[in-house]
């Protein structure tokens, strides 16, 4: 009986809530990554359907979620599920790709200029194992 | 080494990406910001940035 009503009713999709300061944030991502932009635009609307994909933060961040985008670009958002609302708190890049190279020059670097460090890190770290082969083969010949 | 290195970044707290979510959650608890109710809604909203 339950199912039969939950079939007829689909899910109504959920709030967005923008507060002003990751207004302002998107607004600067915008200017700057276009494509970003796009693929934000993608994911907010699958979020609205189904809220609950993000991955649970935890300790005292316990409630929030996140979500992942061009590789190492995070969506950091929570669910008012009284008000059927989804509140975006942050759009960063997560820390832990970022990692050794933040702590190398500082967390004061404005978002573009981050993800060309990180876009250098992710490529050093994707050739690396091509170059160890590469090495290893020529090695093996001689 | 490289396994010291592989924890020291995986368990680093994520302090710089989470800067600001809570301050976020109360502009949200104070009506600052602007509410989507439809995907025109957002596609309009996004356009207008």
């Amino acid at each position: 009986m339950a199912r039969e009503k939950k079939l007829s009713e689909p899910d109504q999709p959920y709030d967005l809530f923008f507060p002003d300061t990751v207004k302002d944030q998107l607004a600067r991502i915008k200017k700057k990554d276009k494509t970003l932009c796009e693929q934000l635009r993608k994911r907010f609307k699958k979020l609205r359907k189904n809220p609950e994909c993000g991955e649970i933060l935890s300790h005292d961040k316990a409630g929030y979620r996140e979500v992942h985008i061009k590789g190492h670009w995070v969506i950091i958002y929570r669910a008012d599920y009284d008000a059927h609302t989804i509140v975006i708190v942050k759009i960063g890049i997560h820390d832990s790709v970022l990692g050794l190279m933040i702590l190398g020059f500082g967390g004061g670097l404005d978002l573009g200029c981050r993800a060309k460090i990180d876009s250098h890190l992710l490529h050093f770290i994707a050739s690396f194992p091509r170059a160890l082969f590469f090495f290893h083969n020529n090695s093996v010949d001689a | 080494m490289a396994a010291v290195i592989e924890k020291d970044v995986v368990n680093r707290p994520k302090k710089d990406v989470l800067e600001g979510v809570d301050e976020a959650w109360e502009q949200y608890k104070l009506g600052k910001g602007k509410r989507i109710t439809s995907d025109e809604e957002l596609d309009a909203f996004i356009d207008s940035l």
